[in-house]
């Protein structure tokens, strides 16, 4: 069974907009579950309507089976950490991780002892008697954790816990909750418009758009296999390329695309022909090379190179192939010596196997 | 000191002594040996000592005692609730009319509630000189303790709730020590506007009821001795360490 059942969920806010528009998902017990999604998705509206603070104007909300319906969020076993953190100004880190204990009346003994466990546990035993104010951001954000996770919740829900920290923080954050998770074997439910946190950290993770899910999987499902031209856009960066249905074969679907003629893409759609698609491939995907030999379940393309964009770690090409139908391209700068490869205007070719585009219908 | 500065410094300096050195005169007459306030003849401590024998002065100043604890009081408890509701309920119309009393000038507060404790056939003595006090420090308590509530985080109340408080132990733990520094802020101002009050007390005290401001009003009419400057000292030490004593117990909004 399912530990949270999200059905027909729908949350219309006064001035008749749709927050969240007839939702449907279930959540896993002991999964990492990420709701992404750009903001006004309705991702925290939907948090706020599993913690209790919100309600939905249709459908209903099963905890373990349970309707949760009508139950205030003191009664609700899910815990939330809040993107401010909103630790308690006047009372010190160990006050602060008591509270969900006082609030349960467990006895002074065993509620010290968990305090001093939970804090243990996010590496803060040391800093029990500072006020939050005396802490870093870091620091904050596993307070907030710590307190949340103390009274053992069913269901433990994080809005954008990471987004006032740092990149380099972050990602030492990222890691840190991922094995948290893991050893407290609590579900988490997480929030966040960054594509990258979502893939990092997630079991499955939802992808979602004006108020509905677009596409639910794992990580690498989602990203590889995108199932709308939103989610191949909003993940990671991606080449779309729109056309109409050509000819078709098992497996493989030709996509006439203006100006860059047939290309395949493997799919186990029969479009019927003449039908509207949208070919997604990632630049990362992209071969590019002054020249390439042709080989079979490939797309070849030519053109020249319109711009570059140095990133570091790779470069990014744009590839005009004819005039202005552009075509991105991904390569890892191997060289240590910052050389690139191409320049502007060099005529170089593109290839990439047919099974690593993806054939969207809408 | 460039001479941009020093002018500064001395036009600092000038606002100063304007609005201390009158304080400060009080104060040092209260201890001079001579019935003049006009040359320093020697140090003495008699005024004080006849202060302690002027029934009429220590009963005007009971009277004042009792009057500001009242109001302060209940001015706490009932602006408190209105500072609450203000910051819950934004409409502009309702914060207008908790302001308002603050603007109308005193003379028409003492005439208006005048005319209307003898309407309602109130007597006139403590008790309405009670009434009318809080009917103007029940908005400065309401406005100091919306402004601490508009400080505060309002996901923190969530966040109690959600990790297991209901609404009343949300209340308890989280906002009320958040705003007690505002609510002490706003005692203090009652009391303080309470205990100096001249114009609205004139109107609503009644024949038989005095309090200190309006004890020393009737003492200068016959003639301003160190007696004054003694009993203003002593109001002004009070005033000041409640000053004091409320910096210390609300450090974030008091504390300069």
């Amino acid at each position: 069974m399912s530990l949270l059942e999200m059905r027909h969920i729908t949350r219309r806010f006064d001035d008749d907009t749709v927050a969240v528009d007839d939702l449907s998902l279930s959540i896993q017990p002991g999964e990492f579950f990420t709701l992404l999604g750009p903001s006004g998705c309705g991702k925290t509206t939907l948090l706020r309507m599993i913690a209790g603070f919100d309600d939905p104007d249709a459908g209903s909300l099963l905890l373990d089976g349970e309707e949760l319906a009508g139950v205030p969020p003191e009664q609700r076993p899910v815990h939330t950490v809040f993107q401010s953190y909103a630790l308690f100004p006047h009372m010190s880190v160990a006050e602060n991780v008591a509270f969900p204990l006082r609030m349960a009346s467990v006895r002074r003994a065993e509620r010290e002892q968990r305090t001093r466990e939970a804090l243990e546990q996010v590496r803060l035993a040391d800093f029990a008697h500072r006020r939050p104010d005396q802490l870093s951001g870091g620091q904050r954000q596993r307070v907030a954790v710590a307190r949340a996770l103390v009274n053992r919740p069913r269901l433990l829900l994080l809005d954008e816990p990471l987004a006032a920290l740092d990149l380099k923080m972050r990602e030492q954050m990222q890691i840190e909750l991922i094995s948290l998770q893991m050893e407290v074997g609590i579900t988490f439910v997480y929030v966040t418009h960054d594509q990258g946190e979502a893939l990092a950290l997630s079991d499955r993770l939802a992808v979602m758009n004006n108020g509905r899910v677009e596409q639910v999987g794992d990580p690498s499902d989602v990203y590889e296999f995108p199932d709308t031209r939103f989610v191949a856009d909003f993940i990671g960066t991606c080449n779309l390329l729109d056309g109409s249905v050509g000819q078709s074969e098992t497996g493989l679907v030709y996509l006439d695309v203006p100006g860059l003629g047939p290309l395949g893409v493997a799919s186990d759609a029969s479009p019927r022909t003449g039908a509207p698609g949208t070919l997604a491939v990632r630049p990362e995907k992209v071969r590019i090379d002054a020249r390439i030999e042709p080989a079979t379940h490939e797309n070849r393309l030519e053109g020249t190179v319109h711009d570059q964009l140095y990133l570091g770690d790779v470069t990014v090409y744009r590839i005009e192939i004819t005039d202005g139908q552009l075509v991105e391209a991904m390569l890892p700068n191997t060289s240590a010596r910052g050389e690139r490869f191409f320049d502007f205007g060099d005529q170089v070719q593109l290839a990439w196997r047919h099974d690593a585009g993806r054939l969207l219908a809408d | 000191m460039p001479a941009r500065s020093r002018a500064l410094w001395f036009a600092a300096m000038g606002v100063y002594a304007f609005l201390y050195l009158p304080l400060l005169i009080v104060i040092v007459f209260s201890f001079n040996d001579s019935r003049l306030n006009a040359r320093w003849t020697g140090f003495t401590l008699d005024w004080y000592a006849k202060l302690l024998g002027n029934q009429q002065l220590l009963t005007a100043a009971w009277n004042s005692l009792v009057i500001a604890l009242a109001v302060t009081l209940i001015s706490v408890l009932v602006g408190t609730i209105a500072g609450i509701a203000l910051s819950r309920y934004r409409a502009r119309a309702l914060s207008l009319l908790v302001v308002t009393p603050m603007a109308v000038p005193d003379i028409l507060t003492g005439v208006s509630l005048l005319v209307f404790f003898v309407m309602i056939h109130l007597t006139l003595g403590m008790q309405s000189v009670i009434l009318a006090h809080v009917s103007f420090c029940i908005s400065f308590v309401a406005i100091v303790v919306r402004s601490a509530l508009t400080n505060l985080d309002p996901h923190l109340v969530e966040a109690a709730r959600d990790l297991g408080a209901t609404p009343f132990i949300a209340f308890r733990k989280v906002v009320m020590p958040a705003i007690t520094p505002g609510i002490v802020a706003g005692a203090l101002l009652a009391f303080t506007l309470s205990i100096d009050d001249f114009v609205i007390t004139f109107f609503t005290a009644g024949a038989g009821t005095t309090t200190l401001p309006l004890q020393v009003y009737s003492m200068i009419k016959v003639s301003i001795t160190p007696e004054i400057n003694a009993v203003s000292t002593l109001l002004m030490v009070m005033t000041l360490s409640l000053v004091v004593l409320a910096s210390r117990l609300a450090p974030e909004t008091i504390r300069t």
